[in-house]
């Protein structure tokens, strides 16, 4: 900005009117000192986990850092021994074995918020399908599309009514559950856990989608969630804004496979035992934590726009975004105004 | 800073008057500028380098260098092409190929997985957002 009322040459005397130097002054002030204000780089580390990616990001420094993630991951590792059905010598393989069991710790809890969800659902979320899961094969070598008395046997011995409240299962009772569908997000939960009682301020733990942020972020900026969009892999629906939030996503572009141009993907009907066909392509709900949020986006799959969302408004502190394969965005009331929503332009 | 004495000290004559109506207005627009930059910059930038995990393994690989890179998995061999700034994944091992369909990644925070051979490959740069929910 040039001075006013400038007479004389430069290297003279010049006359500057008003209080322009005091503002030039803080202007620049300013300027500089937003430039020189640098975010801190966020730790950042991945492992192959529970069947997907997990990636821990924090945003600490040094040593304790470092170890704070290291006890995360290996928080998630116990979960994932505790309850998958396909590590061997847990409870849960126990339970389908026959031999009888009785759950406690974090299978407990994790096989009390899934019944829960059952019950909320109307089973349209179910724990109880793991034979299914394996016939289907669906996100292994070996998918293929089972016979209708397959089908038929397998439902009949599912059904989440068989879990004993106590969570005492008698032997000689198989029951083959699968608690993928909220152990991922209960771990996530617990590392979140770990990471605050270790001292770190903010961060994010995401296990393959299923993600939840604490903490404020440097510079006090809320926390940038995309969703991704069910169509394009490389593109987000939309972007959402909060604080803390837990959040999960259910869509049928994330295992599938194909047989004559049909897409089977691994969200199963506990109603039908196939494929659920219920006009969604996602589910997205955020929860007040990860493990309800899993189970949630996943009932709310299954059930559909109309009841899906029925299902989430009926719950305090969920909300949900469903996208339908006519591309239209079904949202509970707290879409965009509790959390901002930015949609992606058509 | 003592901008009498400043003024005083140096060639030039400041004389204090009333500020004008111009210099508010400037002072305003200067200020909004400065808060509002980081939301005006593009967010979602073309990234330059690759950040790829396989299995235990992490590397990355600068976006200009073209190419095939072979990377291995549980599975066996993949190879992780590299053109004209876009990365995909080519020949794996994997069942589904469920990677491969993804295509092309370009963009800051592009992600592709391969879950069954372990493969993940992420486009490092300004990203748009803070995790994606999958």
């Amino acid at each position: 900005m040039m001075p006013r009322n400038l007479s004389g040459p430069l290297a003279g005397r010049s006359r500057i009117s008003g209080k322009t130097p005091f503002l030039i002054l803080i202007v620049l002030t300013v300027i500089l000192a937003s430039g020189c204000r640098r975010t801190p780089e966020p730790v950042r580390e991945t492992r192959f986990m529970m069947g997907t990616l997990v990636e821990i990001l924090v945003y600490a420094q040094g040593e304790d850092a470092a170890n704070a993630v290291s006890r995360a991951f290996s928080r998630m590792a116990e979960i994932e021994k505790a309850t998958s059905c396909r590590i061997p010598g847990n409870d849960v393989e126990s339970v389908r074995e026959g031999e009888g069991a009785l759950f406690s710790g974090d299978a407990a809890r994790i096989l009390q918020t899934a019944i829960s969800a059952a019950v909320a659902s109307s089973g349209s979320f179910d724990p109880t399908l793991g034979e299914l899961v394996d016939l289907w094969g669906i996100g292994t070598d070996r998918p293929r599309v089972p016979g209708e008395v397959e089908i038929r046997d397998a439902l009949g011995r599912s059904g989440y009514q068989k879990i004993p409240e106590s969570g005492r299962f008698p032997p000689g009772e198989k029951l083959w559950l699968d608690l993928g569908g909220v152990a991922k997000g209960f771990a996530v939960d617990e590392a979140v856990k770990v990471l605050k009682d270790s001292g770190v301020g903010a961060g994010i733990v995401d296990a393959g989608g299923d993600l939840r942020t604490f903490g404020v972020k440097p510079g006090s900026s809320p926390w940038k969630v995309g969703v991704q969009d069910p169509d394009q892999s490389r593109e987000l629906a939309g972007i959402l804004e909060a604080g803390e939030i837990s959040i999960a996503t259910s869509g049928d572009y994330q295992r599938y496979f194909e047989v004559e141009g049909v897409r089977y993907h691994h969200i199963l009907d506990p109603a039908t035992g196939r494929p659920a066909r219920s006009g969604l392509k996602s589910a997205t709900v955020l929860a007040p934590d990860c493990a309800l949020a899993d189970a949630l986006a996943t009932a709310a799959f299954v059930l559909g726009p109309e009841r899906g969302l029925d299902l989430l408004e009926k719950r305090d502190g969920v909300e949900g975004i469903l996208i339908s394969e006519d591309g239209i965005y079904h949202t509970t009331s707290g879409i965009g105004t509790r959390f901002p929503f930015r949609k992606k332009q058509p | 800073m003592d901008i009498r004495r400043w003024a005083l000290d140096s060639d030039f004559k400041v004389t204090l008057t009333r500020p004008r109506f111009t210099d508010g207005l400037l002072l305003v627009l200067l200020i909004a500028i400065t808060i509002l930059s980081p939301r005006l910059l593009p967010v979602r930038s073309e990234g330059d380098t690759v950040l790829v995990r396989a299995g235990e393994s992490v590397f990355r690989i600068p976006l200009e260098e073209n190419g095939p890179h072979r990377v291995t998995g549980p599975l066996g061999e993949a190879v992780i092409m590299v053109r004209d700034g876009e990365a995909w994944l080519e020949n794996t091992p994997c069942p589904l190929k469920i990677c491969e369909a993804m295509g092309p990644v370009r963009r800051a925070g592009d992600v592709i997985l391969c879950l069954p051979n372990r493969i993940y490959i992420r486009v490092e740069g300004r990203e748009q957002t803070d995790a994606v929910s999958r």
